[in-house]
């Protein structure tokens, strides 16, 4: 039981991570489209810096660091200049597969996997650690802080939220730094997970972040456990691969036919409870 | 003398201005698809002008490079018109690698079935089939969204990303064929493809079939009271609410379409390029359609000189890397261009608006 639940948590910590962040962005009242986008770059740059420094310390630290500033320069691009949030999104997610893959091809002559003789073991427990620790920050600053309560605000109803001083727009470009920079941390844990980077590794897990952000009914710790759930679809998908082979090949999109299902219940949901 | 009312004249002036910014958001991200091989090959080639000129002539040097690319322009003009379909209506369709995928896989299933019935018969089933898989796909999509509000830029990617997995047993348990080593379907009877235009590249009819679409969606939208009820459902739906045209009733409809289109940019794929259905074909063409459709602003006429200019590339690259043996990834720069399609035509908004 043990084992499994190690497994379990070891599965779920990127998509709980990345989905804490997809939180925060959807709370601001913007959806963060582009977690997947960020998620694959995150794990790229993650492993060069891993890969030259030796460190996946200082590899986390810079990835977040830039992806935060990236998070926020793009929420602020969009807010100053009117430009489609969900259009640009899906624009990050396109052009990060697009650069990640020419970056690769230019600086390592393949588009295919990332691997280094010297690169650092595989990382599973701090992720599980991180993942926690960052859930318990987020239902500490969402619920119980003030900026947590004009985060919400902003997000609800910005022109009330005006009325009472405070200046959504600025929520919004923290709210998608802190997206942008958990999803980075989201991928860079998947990366040191198998120790190598994987074009297309990331294999739509932004987008089930997302999903389990509507799941959690947007609640930090209903988020961890819908991440939870999308975790056990990902092993059990695994393991019907390892069981049964190619001939399985159908189940490895149970977790986003999970991710749907249970996102259309919670919408269903959510919609009867309004009426 | 009928005289333009005041109002009328700033609009048809903003109209104008909007279409400028249109074609300059579209003329950056080509300039620097073409200008990143360029300098690409200037730093790592050993002869540059030598593949330069096999860059630039090659995809015009025969009947096979000119088939081929023309081949890859109808199938990325056919996802590139998918994409902007639903975009147009406001939508976000972005399951269309699925829709052409498990399109494509049902496409071929229908063709490789019913040896007694007719060849032509079989086609247009085989074409309905696609279209009929994606627009079900879209249609999904769109009817979440209309009755719980469900966001289709989350549900279009997950069906597509559950689905597509299904396409991949389907082709390893249903088509593959047992005399070849590869996971792919028998090639189709001669009759069961489209017909082949400009031999022996791989360029069929197909192309002619998504020309006539382009225009009709063209003239849907600019010429058609239904089309302005389509338009401006997606470009401004409180107005749309104000005139009397319910926005949510788009939905549907657009994401159908467009997951229709997409379809039938599988069954081109299949019954037209390849002659058959292998794993993973559709190998990122609805991710560049959506890539193509963002850069020409969702533009249907827009979308041919965008997409020509970079299939170009793609055969210029391929080219390069037949006669020069020297390979780099041009797809990734189409992809990784698209970021400035999305910045651009608002950042020169933003500048204008500033009178800078």
């Amino acid at each position: 039981v043990i084992e499994f639940l190690e497994r379990l948590f070891v599965s779920a910590a990127p998509i709980a991570i990345a989905s804490i962040g997809a939180l925060f962005a959807c709370l601001a009242g913007v959806l963060g489209i582009f977690i997947e986008g960020f998620m694959n770059a995150g794990a790229f740059f993650a492993w060069i810096i891993a890969d030259r420094t030796g460190s996946v310390f200082l590899s986390l630290v810079i990835t977040a660091f830039a992806a935060a500033l990236l998070g926020w320069g793009l929420a602020r691009f969009v807010r100053k200049t009117g430009a489609n949030p969900f259009i640009t999104g899906i624009a990050v997610n396109v052009a990060s597969a697009g650069i990640t893959d020419a970056l690769s091809v230019l600086w390592f002559g393949t588009k295919g996997v990332l691997r280094s003789p010297e690169f650092i073991t595989p990382v599973y427990n701090q992720a599980v650690i991180f993942s926690w620790f960052i859930v318990i920050a987020a239902v500490f600053l969402i619920k119980h802080t003030h900026w947590g309560l004009k985060l919400r605000a902003s997000g609800i109803s910005p022109e009330a939220a005006k009325e009472r001083g405070v200046r959504p727009g600025l929520y919004w470009e923290a709210s998608w730094a802190i997206s942008a920079c958990l999803a980075a941390i989201a991928g860079a844990f998947i990366c040191f997970r198998v120790g190598a980077y994987t074009p297309g590794g990331i294999a739509g897990r932004g987008w089930i972040s997302l999903a389990a952000v509507f799941l959690g009914f947007r609640h930090a710790a209903g988020v961890y456990i819908a991440a939870l759930v999308f975790g056990l679809a990902e092993m059990a998908g695994r393991h019907i691969q390892s069981i049964a082979g190619l001939s399985a090949t159908a189940f490895l999109g149970l977790p986003n036919a999970l991710a749907l299902i249970l996102y259309i219940v919670s919408r269903w949901v959510m919609k009867r409870n309004i009426n | 003398m009928f005289k333009v009312p005041f109002m009328a004249a700033n609009n048809m002036k903003s109209v104008k201005s909007v279409k400028i910014d249109r074609l300059i958001g579209a003329a950056i991200p080509l300039a620097a698809a073409l200008a990143i091989p360029v300098i690409i090959i200037f730093l790592k080639s050993d002869s540059p002008l030598k593949t330069l000129e096999i860059f630039f002539t090659g995809p015009w040097t025969n009947r096979w490079f000119l088939g081929n690319t023309l081949d890859s322009m109808a199938l990325l003009l056919t996802a590139s018109l998918g994409a902007a379909i639903a975009f147009r209506a406001g939508c976000f369709n972005i399951g269309g690698e699925g829709q052409i995928y498990c399109g494509g896989c049902i496409a071929a299933v229908v063709l490789l079935s019913g040896k007694y019935f007719p060849d032509g018969l079989m086609l247009t089933f085989a074409a309905l089939a696609a279209g009929g898989t994606g627009g079900l796909m879209g249609a999904f999509s769109g009817l979440l969204r209309k009755r719980l509000g469900a966001s289709e830029l989350i549900t279009s990617f997950l069906l597509a990303a559950a689905l597509i997995p299904a396409g991949d047993y389907l082709v390893f348990a249903v088509l593959r064929s047992p005399d070849i080593n590869l996971l792919a379907s028998d090639k189709f009877p001669p009759g069961r493809i489209l017909t082949h235009i400009l031999q022996p590249s791989a360029l069929s009819v197909s192309i002619f079939f998504i020309l006539v679409l382009i225009l009709v969606f063209h003239f849907f939208i600019h010429r058609t009271a239904a089309g302005y009820r389509f338009r401006i459902s997606g470009a401004a739906p409180d107005l749309a609410v104000f005139g009397g045209i319910d926005p949510a009733g788009r939905f549907i409809p657009a994401l159908a379409v467009s997951g229709a289109v997409f379809g039938l940019a599988g069954f081109f794929a299949v019954a037209g390029t390849y002659g058959m259905c292998y794993q993973g074909f559709s190998g990122g063409l609805g991710w560049n359609g959506i890539a193509m459709a963002l850069i020409a602003a969702n533009e249907p006429l827009l979308l041919l000189p965008v997409v020509f200019i970079f299939a170009l590339i793609n055969a210029g690259a391929g080219a390069v890397m037949l006669q020069a043996g020297f390979g780099f990834e041009t797809t990734a720069f189409i992809q990784a261009a698209v970021l400035l399609l999305a910045a651009l035509p608002f950042g020169i908004r933003y500048l204008k608006g500033r009178g800078l």
